[in-house]
């Protein structure tokens, strides 16, 4: 087991310490930024459930460390006690009501199966 | 003009006059695809069968006069990103494969009520991800404009389609400006509505806080009819807003007279091209001359909407693209040991490059030790950028931007720097991360001939304004064009 | 043994709610049903579906929550905890993290040591998984989303529990309060309640806690008291031994009665939990608290102290009787009927037990209504039957639901009262039975039962048996 405690980036700007931030850091600019390793790489296709190529592996890296440089533009912004905002909208209880609307579902559930036993799907086992 | 590039409005007139019968609509429609598409790849799959069986239902209704809605027999073309019962859908991915949805997006249904006749689904980025339409599995579509360059994306077969007049209008979804900058490239007319607007259930899931659906169209007016078909409450989508009232098309009023137009000064400075500035303020000149009061302002934040984007987005993505594992549906690897293999196989051949690229950013922002530093202060961003819009529509009725900052560029060019290509959507992403509603209409073309679109942004829930003033600016360069036309002969 | 160790326990309780529909579909929740019959493309992570949340969900965890004395979040949200699994049909399970519906509740519970007071952490809704079955002959696995997005309330415990005593008193004590509520029938057996057992050991008068294992996979009351001490004691003996415990998962498997960890390099358990963007915030208003709160039935407590005033019944009965709200019910809607809370106390605590017992039935699987066992005290109570008879046909009440009225007159059980025939028979277990008679007339009262019993055998049993004994007692005495 990969412990992510073990997998550092090298960065002075990850410690999302919001607001407490040196200004010369600016989005594209900064280029001694963010350093992904082997492991990291690894974990994260672990957690994305995708395994990469020797090759595409060293594209990721180089992809995802230029992503996190050009996002640490956030870090110039002062967010401190600015409430995250996941809805644009403040709509709130919206629900239905307890009533069966579903009959039997099985054949359009499995219609697209790449591979059914009967009327279930079939996986590689998952215990052993 | 070709016939098929008439207005979705026009030709539902003609159709209810008789002059044409739906049949032949659709036998124009399938005539141009058969004639432009092997070159211009805007489609990737055509239900003819489906679709002029529909036209006999739907012809009888309208000669029984059951069906008087204005888009009844029209033929369109849907992002295969909206799910379509019995007609496969593909997001533009190997790893849905040969997926036939059970259902049909509320959005297809709605249209099917008012008798539009679905002809096909478009090419896309896959997954909406990418702004060219290069990263299909399906192939690139190009711009009809200049088959040298893209259509713009992630909708840009949507956007192709209705530009060479193989559909009278399409639908599109927008998560990052994946409706307005596909039109501003191949000059057709694409909006954005308010978050909450038209349901997004049986929309294959982006970033779920982000996208929409909405019209690719050839008019203004078509765009405002198509939005009264698809917007409504929808009970199996939490997220959808009713509203009072619609009417966006009862609302195109040819005016603006003291309508407030607010011009971010930050967007028209570095990074647009001049040409492409040049045009748009041209165009907000016309608003001006017509009655519109017109001010320069500082919208602020703007270079933060796109790493915010990009953080929220794909951390969505991430999630929302874990249910392709090779279990339920679409493709499997056939070559795997053990259950984990298998999803890891299925998604890394099933995936391609660009959507790879963002599940791993996203699994990455969300990962345990990051998402404070990443996620919620991307959330906080998004608070401070809905600020600065609410701020900026406490003083203006509309702010006008440009749909992207330069014209289509070259095929293969923009997928060399993918942060080149996500700048791309600096002036739309925003939009998205706001919610608001966004237009975008053509308004001329460079010096290559390539259209240039303007995008105006409306408040939340004030569609009517923006369509008014994007309604206004089009009748007066038809008039104009008209009179010209006249000094000709 | 030189040191003392102390067992430091926390639950994490999962609870299926009796709705009728998933928590975000209209499916069926009914437990059973062919595989994937109750499915739609919501429950079964189709491309494009979205959830909506079901209304009774909400009611029922704030019941909970108001009879566990929570603190109810005003807002409230879902977020997505993100893991592959073939049963999760998107690979993330809808749930609450940053802001569950309830927190900082109790329950009190009493053991042998004494009562004492569990604290509950948190309280959150959340969806369930579906079925995994393993296809030995194919070494596949098969997945069934029948049991996908049926609700779940998920109670998490602060550390509070001490022994596996105090764990069942606990999970008893939440499982009456519940099935009271009837937020959820609790049967461990079919999966509607479970449980993991957060367990670590420290020496006693240690101010820290130990590192603690995560106890996943325990079906029944017995294999959690099972697992908790061979967890324990494992525990102990590594601890013994100079070893550490590692903080990992473990499963418990009952029939080998050991545990083993959960690990793979696969299973890197980092959930990435953000908030659902499909679904809106819960706004929970002191109204709708209030509207939960006075529709909350009876509880326990209320209940026996009820009982003690408006039923004669001894206080032992009346502790039984409510230890399960069906049985509870039973009782009141039998009494309503009869007005004889003694005779249905009887019946329950004696005849309807020992059949439980003899055919393994739990008290919510009692089919049988309480006019038909409320007639049949009427009926033994004037005589009609007497109480073997009484008996017999309650088993058929109990097994079939039959009307006893009708079945009575149907099989001619109706007690014998005509003297005349009952003198017949009695004169005739006189003369075939010289050497009982004579026994009785030695001074032998016991003999007189034998004749009785015989008297009753010509009767087929139907004889009224006191006026049997007064026409044999005047008989031999005469």
């Amino acid at each position: 087991m990969i412990n992510l405690m073990n997998v550092k980036l090298i960065s002075n700007e990850m410690n999302g310490n919001d607001g407490n931030v040196s200004n010369d850091l600016t989005g594209k600019e900064v280029s001694m930024g963010h350093r992904i390793d082997d492991e990291t790489i690894e974990y994260v296709g672990i957690l994305a459930k995708l395994s990469l190529t020797g090759q595409e592996k060293e594209k990721a890296k180089a992809d995802m460390e230029k992503m996190l440089d050009y996002i640490d533009t956030l870090n110039e912004l002062d967010t401190q006690g600015i409430e995250p905002m996941s809805h644009v909208f403040p709509v709130n209880n919206v629900f239905r009501d307890d009533v069966i609307s579903n009959g039997d579902g099985s054949e359009e559930t499995l219609a697209n199966a790449p591979l059914r036993k009967n009327n279930e799907f079939e996986v590689p086992k998952t215990i052993g | 003009m070709d016939n098929n590039l008439m207005t979705g409005v026009t030709l539902g007139k003609k159709i209810k006059a008789k002059e044409i019968s739906v049949k032949e609509a659709l036998d124009s429609y399938y005539k141009k695809i058969k004639e432009v598409d092997l070159q211009i790849n805007s489609y990737i799959t055509l239900c003819e069968e489906e679709a002029y069986q529909r036209a006999e239902e739907v012809q009888e209704k309208i000669n029984k006069g059951e069906l008087a809605s204005p888009l009844a027999g029209v033929p369109y073309a849907a992002k295969d990103v909206l799910c379509t019962k019995g007609i496969r859908t593909t997001c533009a991915s190997k790893i849905l494969g040969d997926f036939k949805p059970t259902f049909s997006a509320t959005a297809i249904e709605l249209l099917d009520n008012e008798g539009a006749i679905l002809i096909g689904k478009t090419n896309m980025d896959e997954f909406a991800m990418g702004s060219t339409t290069e990263t299909s599995y399906y192939g690139p579509t190009l711009n009809p404009h200049d088959k040298e360059r893209v259509p713009g994306g992630s909708s840009g077969g949507s956007a192709a389609a209705v530009a060479a007049g193989e559909c009278a209008f399409a639908l599109g979804s927008d998560t990052g400006g994946s409706i307005r900058q596909p039109a501003s490239y191949c000059g057709i007319v694409g909006i954005k509505p308010t978050y909450g607007t038209v349901s997004r259930y049986g929309l294959i899931a982006y970033g779920s806080s982000l996208d929409q659906i909405g019209p690719l169209s050839n008019s203004v007016e078509d765009a405002a009819i198509i939005l009264d078909a698809i917007s409504a409450k929808d009970e199996k989508d939490s997220t959808s807003v009713g509203r009072d009232e619609y009417g966006f098309a009862k609302a195109l009023a040819d005016d603006v007279k003291g309508l407030k137009i607010g011009i971010p000064s930050d967007y028209f400075g570095e990074g647009l091209n001049k040409e492409v500035a040049d045009v748009i303020l041209k165009a907000v000149d016309v608003l001006r001359q017509n009655g519109a009061i017109v001010e320069e302002f500082d919208l602020s934040l703007v270079k933060y909407a796109i790493p915010t984007y990009y953080i929220i987005a794909s951390a969505e993505a991430s999630s929302n693209l874990s249910r392709f594992d090779g279990v339920k549906y679409g493709f499997r690897s056939d070559d795997f040991e053990g259950l984990h293999d298998m999803y890891k196989k299925t998604r890394s051949e099933g995936f391609g490059a660009e959507v790879k690229r963002r599940i791993m950013l996203g699994s990455f922002v969300l990962s345990s030790g990051y998402y404070d530093a990443y996620y919620l202060k991307a959330l906080r961003a998004k608070a401070l950028i809905k600020e600065a819009f609410n701020r900026a529509f406490a003083k203006y009725d509309v702010i006008v931007a440009p749909g992207s900052p330069t014209t289509a560029p070259k095929l293969g060019e923009s997928l060399k720097d993918p942060i080149q290509m996500y700048l791309s959507d600096i002036y739309t992403v925003s939009v998205n991360l706001a919610g608001l509603p966004g237009i975008t209409i053509p308004v001329g073309k460079d010096g290559k001939g390539l259209p240039v679109g303007m995008q105006l942004i409306g408040d939340c829930y004030n569609e009517k304004t923006i369509l008014r003033a994007a309604y206004n600016y089009e009748r007066t360069v038809e008039e104009t064009k008209c009179q010209n036309n006249m000094k000709q002969l | 043994m030189s040191k003392q160790y102390e067992t430091v326990i926390g639950l994490e309780v999962h609870v299926e709610l009796a709705t009728k529909t998933k928590i975000f579909c209209g499916c069926s929740t009914e437990f059973g049903g062919a595989p994937n019959t109750h499915t739609c493309p919501v429950c079964t992570g189709m491309p494009g579906s979205l959830p909506v949340l079901n209304k009774q969900v909400v009611d029922y965890a704030l019941a909970i929550a108001i009879a566990t004395q929570c603190e109810v979040t005003p807002v409230c949200k879902f977020d997505r905890k993100n893991y592959f699994y073939p049963d999760n049909p998107q690979n993330y399970q809808i749930s609450q993290l940053y802001l569950p519906i309830a927190r900082n509740g109790f329950v009190e519970i009493e053991t042998n040591s004494g009562i004492k007071k569990v604290r509950i952490h948190e309280m959150h809704m959340e969806e369930d998984a579906g079925k995994l079955i393993h296809d030995e002959w194919d070494d596949t696995s098969l997945v069934d989303f029948n049991r996908s997005g049926v609700p779940l309330v998920e109670i998490v415990s602060e550390p509070d529990m001490r022994s596996a005593d105090e764990v069942l008193a606990y999970m008893e004590k939440l499982r009456l309060i519940i099935q009271y509520l009837g937020a959820s029938d609790c049967k461990l057996q079919e999966g509607s309640m479970r449980a993991d057992v957060n367990l670590s050991v420290r020496e006693v008068g240690s101010p820290s806690f130990g590192t603690r294992t995560e106890m996943k996979n325990l079906n029944s009351f017995k294999a959690i008291a099972r697992a908790i001490e061979a967890e324990r004691q494992r525990q102990i003996e590594i601890i013994e031994e100079g070893g550490e415990v590692i903080q990992e998962t473990r499963r418990w498997d009952d029939n080998k009665e050991y545990s083993y960890a959960m690990r793979s390099k696969e299973d890197a358990k980092d959930y990435r939990y953000f908030p659902e963007p499909d679904l809106v915030p819960i706004v929970i208003g002191e109204d709708w608290i209030e509207r939960i709160r006075s529709a909350q039935p009876e509880l326990r407590t209320e209940k026996l102290m009820r009982y003690k005033k408006e039923f004669d019944i001894p206080e032992y009965d009346a502790k039984i009787l409510t230890e399960s709200k069906h049985m509870a019910d039973l009782f009141e809607a039998t009494t309503a009927i009869c007005h004889k809370p003694k005779k249905v106390s009887n019946w329950l605590m004696v005849e309807t037990f020992r059949l439980m017992k003899e055919t393994g039935t739990e008290c919510e699987e009692l089919i049988f209504s309480p006019s038909h066992l409320a007639d049949l005290i009427n009926l033994a109570e004037n005589k009609t039957i007497n109480s073997t008879v009484a008996k017999e046909v309650f088993e058929k009440i109990f097994r079939e639901d039959i009307d006893p009225n009708i079945y009575v007159k149907e099989m001619g059980l109706a007690t014998v009262n005509d003297e005349e025939a009952i003198e017949k028979a009695a004169k005739q277990a006189i003369s075939e039975n010289p050497k009982s008679v004579e026994d009785y007339k030695n001074g032998k009262e016991k003999a007189i039962g034998f004749l009785v019993g015989q008297t009753m055998k010509t009767l087929k049993g139907q004889g009224n048996p006191g006026i049997v004994k007064e026409v044999l007692y005047s008989l031999l005495n005469n």
